[in-house]
């Protein structure tokens, strides 16, 4: 994960807190949170509700919810250029440039009242002068890129007219428009069926593969990361709990969230279990800082220090790492 | 539930004949059911498989008389229904429950959660001591704790104690037929697996037939008995789950196993061209799979393939089925005998 000193990451994250400040109460929501992404490397973000990974990729792109005040400490640097000191203008004026985001609904991301060439190519003509025969253009080759059949038919149509897989395909044309140096997707085949899934997951393995950007994949899904994304973080409760290749983090896992996750998932192979491997409890309230682990409470190997001490990033391997007491223990016992 | 005599166990619990549904008229018709059959046993589980537009959850809303059939009856017990909901009896519409996908949403949010159990049990005339009683006996029943959840509201449970209470709320009339639609989509993996083991439970000790409607195919197979898999509101393939998904005869059977991602399991071959599912708008013809389909002849678009037997209990409407020896050839690969 070390970068040469000539390489400018495409996404630099240090020590990222993030708190929802509303009136007297204050949500932490992130808790110190770290990740490098590579030019054309792929990383998978995992997490259940509540773990942060949603607000996490909105941070990155400089989203900030409405109604109340975000309280950030950390930095977050897009292709080298620092995102939290940008201003609310400048993030505008940038947009697309630097990150643009995928998001889950393409057709609540889409105005459905304008047609899609015209969005696709929102992200350049909202900067430059473009002649709107070029512009057309210009969108009508990017759908042709995405796989989009009979595009320029296609550009001329509003997002309604579009199945869910191909509407998907319009929102990936617009976000990777203005050739951005990271793309965020969130969750951006949650809402497809599987069958479709598979081919817009593909495609963002070609758009990336072609354009050479670092791309981050947002799922609650671990089984979709595979073969998708060169390293997977997995988070909890605003935390990062584990970080490796996404093979071996789901082959032979080192914190016990993980391992419960990976237990708790249905399987198409393998023997059938009449009776899953759930874990107890919940998640802790995010309304206060945690202390120590946040999965202390649920933990199957947890000791007294998992409730007051932070545990440390453990290396487990090369570029394999967990944030757990035990796995540390583990560590010290075979040296 | 308790009375079993072999005669009443021989009848099928919920019965679904030739049903057809359609949605609109003229131009705008969607034709959302097209000929289904299916048949359900006391303690029995079966599965409703298919893709946004298969006509599964419409199937669900047939049978529990939200929407009326064009064509088709539904019998409980062997005697035929009305087709909608308000012409049935009381019994009826007692034995037959639904349990949603939004577990929050469809909880009473000004009630607490032992109010919105007891509320069934009232509407039958349960007195008030019984209430009570009953409510403890349905918390437990799904793995809750009166005193600790009992007199919270909707808003202050988490999603998976939310949806766990919905299912104490359809069990509180000691239905013949619990019908599960996405029940556990919106849950955490980590929730989830509660959940399905809590189905599960209620099934074996409770000897309710549960039909259960999901997207997807890994927690079908480790919750169901019989799976019956759709495609734009036609039957493809229906048997015992593990033999369908383990060696599936429909080619649409295998193609939508092929395209569910496990973890550290690459996918296999997608088995299926890229061609979007044809509209529902269109009446439909031949097999609904063939634009699909990579076997699909001339044959498939001229005439729609019967539900033939290829196996015990096991049906599929394909005119080329996948054969046993092909179906044998898993897409998983063993890890047995692998050269070192």
């Amino acid at each position: 994960m070390t970068a040469t000193a000539s390489e400018t990451l495409a996404l630099e994250v240090r020590d990222l807190e993030v708190n929802f400040v509303s009136g007297e109460t204050v949500t932490y929501v992130l808790e110190g949170v770290s990740l490098d992404v590579r030019q054309g490397e792929a990383v998978g973000i995992v997490g259940e509700s509540g773990s942060g990974k949603s607000v996490f990729a909105r941070t990155i792109l400089g989203i900030r919810p409405r109604g109340s005040v975000v309280d950030i400490h950390g930095s977050i640097r897009v292709a080298g250029a620092d995102q939290l000191a940008a201003t609310d203008a400048e993030i505008r004026s940038r947009a697309g440039d630097l990150a643009s985001m995928i998001y889950q609904d393409p057709m609540s991301s889409l105005n459905p009242t304008v047609r899609v060439w015209r969005q696709i190519v929102e992200a350049i003509t909202n900067r430059r002068r473009v002649r709107r025969d070029d512009a057309r253009a210009q969108a009508v080759e990017l759908l042709r890129s995405v796989g989009v059949p009979d595009p320029e038919a296609r550009a001329m149509a509003y997002p309604g007219e579009f199945s869910g897989g191909m509407l998907q395909r319009v929102g990936i044309a617009a976000a990777i428009a203005s050739h951005p140096d990271l793309l965020l997707a969130d969750e951006p085949t949650t809402a497809l069926d599987v069958t479709v899934q598979r081919r817009v997951l593909d495609l963002l393995d070609d758009v990336r593969a072609a354009s050479g950007m670092g791309l981050v994949l947002v799922t609650h899904d671990l089984g979709l990361l595979a073969d998708r994304t060169d390293r997977t973080v997995v988070m909890y409760a605003g935390r990062i709990m584990e970080t490796g290749p996404t093979g071996i983090v789901a082959s032979t896992p080192a914190h016990p969230y993980t391992r419960g996750l990976l237990a708790a998932i249905p399987r198409l192979s393998g023997p059938i279990q009449r009776e899953l491997p759930a874990i107890g409890g919940s998640l802790p309230p995010l309304s206060a800082p945690r202390a120590g682990c946040p999965f202390a409470a649920r933990c199957p190997v947890v000791q007294e220090r998992c409730f007051t001490e932070r545990p440390p990033a453990v290396t487990v391997a090369d570029g394999h790492t967990a944030h757990c007491w035990a796995v540390a223990d583990d560590q010290e016992a075979s040296r | 539930m308790t009375e079993s005599t072999i005669a009443a166990e021989d009848i099928p619990v919920l019965e679904v004949t030739d049903l057809e549904v359609r949605f609109g008229s003229g131009g705008a018709t969607v034709y959302a059911v097209n000929g289904v059959s299916l048949s359900m046993r006391a303690g029995e589980t079966l599965a409703l498989v298919g893709e946004s537009g298969s006509g599964k959850s419409t199937i669900a809303k047939a049978v529990v008389g939200l929407v009326e059939p064009a064509a088709g009856e539904v019998l409980l017990r062997g005697r035929t229904q009305a087709a909608q909901r308000v012409h049935r009896d009381k019994a009826t519409r007692a034995d037959i429950q639904m349990v949603f996908q939004n577990p929050v949403g469809s909880l009473n949010p000004f009630m607490t959660v032992e109010q919105n159990i007891a509320e069934p049990l009232r509407n039958r005339g349960v007195g008030k001591a019984e209430r009570g009683a009953r409510v403890r006996e349905l918390l437990d029943m799904v793995g809750l704790d009166a005193d600790t959840v009992g007199a919270r509201r909707p808003g202050q449970i988490s999603g998976g104690q939310a949806q766990r209470v919905s299912i104490a709320r359809a069990l509180a009339t000691e239905p013949a037929v619990l019908i599960a639609d996405e029940a556990v989509s919106a849950l955490d993996v980590s929730v989830q697996a509660t959940v399905l083991n809590v189905l599960r439970r209620i099934v074996d000790q409770q000897n309710v037939a549960m039909l259960f409607i999901s997207h997807d195919l890994a927690v079908v197979r480790n919750v169901s008995d019989t799976v019956a898999v759709l495609h734009l509101g036609q039957l493809c393939e229906i048997g015992p789950t593990e033999a369908v998904l383990s060696a599936p005869a429909h080619h649409y059977t295998a193609a939508l196993r092929a395209a569910v991602p496990e973890p550290g399991v690459p996918l296999g071959d997608p088995g299926m061209t890229d061609a979007d599912p044809p509209s529902p708008r269109i009446k439909p013809t031949g097999c609904s799979f063939r634009d699909r389909c990579l076997a699909a002849t001339a044959l498939c678009a001229a005439e729609r393939p019967a539900l033939t037997m290829v196996g015990p209990d096991r049906g599929v409407a394909c005119h080329h089925p996948l054969e046993r020896a092909a179906r044998a050839a898993d897409p998983v690969p063993s890890t047995l005998g692998a050269p070192a």
